[in-house]
């Protein structure tokens, strides 16, 4: 085999680890050829390879490579690789046995302190109060119609986002922790020391592996804006398209409830259903204005809510959060003022507003059912209820 | 004024400055004749090298006088001269203090 790939997810920070890191692999005859995408590493094949990563700490990072450095790299043996990060990636010469590039420990500890350590110490501190003050804004939101978050189990952008955006954070305290630790012990022994390779790898892999979940996020985003993908069905307000019959007929095919199985008139002209689906569940909602016979009648609104977990645990949360959720008024009709209801016959049930919305667990399943003007608790409705959603 | 940063000069920043005694030279031209200087024993990396350019080119010690092939040519000034001479002095005096403390001890 000629060619060999690698991971280096090392910052700049940790210059030494990755280092390090190519060192080892040096030591099996693999050379560095390049780094591509930030942390795909492709060696190649050869004798007694060597490796010096150094840092970059030129004031002003686009100016391009400094050629007068590079210059003199090249004429001491040392093959300039590619910059990358705030780090310079030089590899020997085919035979050549150059000296290190740095040879005063003392004086590359202070220009890392000095140039880079101190500013990233800085940065790394307003990243960490950006940070807590992003999850302080998200943790006091006040609630509103549109910000449910049960529904995200059932998104694959979200979940993609929440997986990187946790990633991210973790890294964050790490770094908080990490880097005064190791800029301490450099300055203990006055020399840029090599931090512990798993150590620098759990700090810097999780920024790596973040960029690409982000794409991915932003990708499933507009796949599932476009449905192409996770969106089950229909359209948007069937009132706008000419073909709403099509769309009854598309709804009836879904486990929600619809007015004509609760004997309402069956609306003509106003229905919504869309749903998401990701590996954790499928989530189904459903809308509809329906008014009664006669001109005296109230007007109806029919809600469905469908949650099918891949877990009765995730169940369990989805109907606990949604609770919480729909009493803080995240939902398009108000706030649900929750009241416990286990004589209804479902694993855990709640009712709000006379039996006008019930909130309801089955198993993996979480639904919440509603018709404002109609008590949906009585038994035949119930049996309607059961039937159409499935549990 | 310049704050005064070079008090006194480490091994390899004194084997720079008496590399370019004499005569202009480029980086690598200095690294070989240091390692020529010291029969090897002192090493110079070109980064440590580049970074001691460029602080004695800051303080004044050295200036650059050519650009040839992508090779910038550096030469000693009179500031690096005088650095050079006190710092020869200095360890003049502080071999001498040496020799002379080694030997009262000897001739116990």
């Amino acid at each position: 085999m000629r060619y060999s790939l690698g991971f280096f997810p090392y910052e700049a920070m940790n210059y030494k680890a990755g280092q390090g890191y190519l060192d080892r692999r040096a030591e099996r005859g693999w050379g560095l050829r390049h780094i591509y995408l930030g942390c795909m590493a492709l060696f190649e094949r050869e004798k007694a390879p060597r490796h010096f990563v150094d840092l970059d700490v030129r004031q002003f990072m686009d100016e391009g490579p400094d050629e007068d450095y590079i210059q003199l790299c090249a004429d001491a043996g040392w093959k300039h690789i590619q910059t990358l990060r705030g780090m310079l990636f030089f590899r020997s010469a085919q035979g050549a046995e150059p000296a290190p590039i740095q040879t005063d420990a003392g004086m590359e500890w202070e220009r890392f302190w000095r140039r880079y350590a101190r500013r990233n110490l800085i940065t790394t501190l307003v990243v960490l109060l950006l940070s807590a003050a992003f999850v302080a804004f998200v943790l006091t939101a006040t609630p509103g119609p549109g910000r449910s978050v049960a529904a995200f189990v059932a998104s694959n952008s979200a979940l993609v986002y929440l997986l990187s955006l946790g990633m991210g954070l973790v890294s964050i305290l790490l770094s908080f922790v990490g880097v005064p630790l190791y800029l301490l012990r450099c300055r203990r022994s006055g020399r840029v020391e090599t931090p512990g390779q798993v150590w620098a790898w759990v700090q810097d892999a999780p920024f790596r592996l973040f960029k690409p979940l982000y794409v991915l996020a932003a990708l499933l985003a507009l796949l599932e804006i476009f449905r192409v993908v996770g969106t089950t069905v229909d359209l948007g307000w069937s009132h706008y398209n000419q073909e709403y019959t099509a769309t009854v007929e598309a709804c009836r095919e879904w486990p929600v409830v619809m007015a004509s199985a609760l004997g309402l008139r069956d609306s003509e002209d106003s229905r919504h259903l869309e749903g998401h689906r990701s590996p954790l569940g499928e989530f189904l909602e459903y809308r509809e204005l329906t008014e009664g016979d006669g001109p005296e009648d109230p007007l109806y609104i029919l809600t469905t809510e469908r949650y099918e977990c891949a877990g009765e645990w995730l169940a369990r949360w989805v109907f606990d959060l949604r609770a919480r959720e729909t009493r803080g008024g995240v939902f398009l009709w108000g706030e649900l003022e929750w009241e416990p209801s286990p004589g209804l016959g479902f694993e855990e049930s709640y009712v709000c507003w006379d039996g006008e919305y019930l909130l309801l667990r089955q198993g993996n399943i979480v639904a919440l059912v509603g018709c404002r003007g109609l008590d949906l608790t009585t038994p035949e409705r119930l049996d309607v209820v059961r039937e159409r959603l499935g549990i | 004024m310049a704050r005064k940063r070079l008090e006194t000069l480490t091994e390899q920043m004194y084997y720079v400055l008496l590399a370019l005694t004499g005569e202009s030279r480029h980086g690598y031209e200095i690294m070989q004749v240091v390692s020529q200087l010291t029969g090897g024993r002192v090493v110079l990396g070109a980064g440590t090298l580049y970074a001691l350019l460029s602080r004695f080119e800051e303080e004044g010690y050295i200036f650059l006088c050519d650009t040839r092939e992508r090779r910038k040519y550096y030469a000693l000034s009179s500031a690096g001269k005088a650095a050079l001479r006190a710092e020869y002095g200095r360890l003049r005096q502080l071999v001498a203090d040496g020799a002379e403390a080694l030997e009262q001890e000897g001739s116990k």
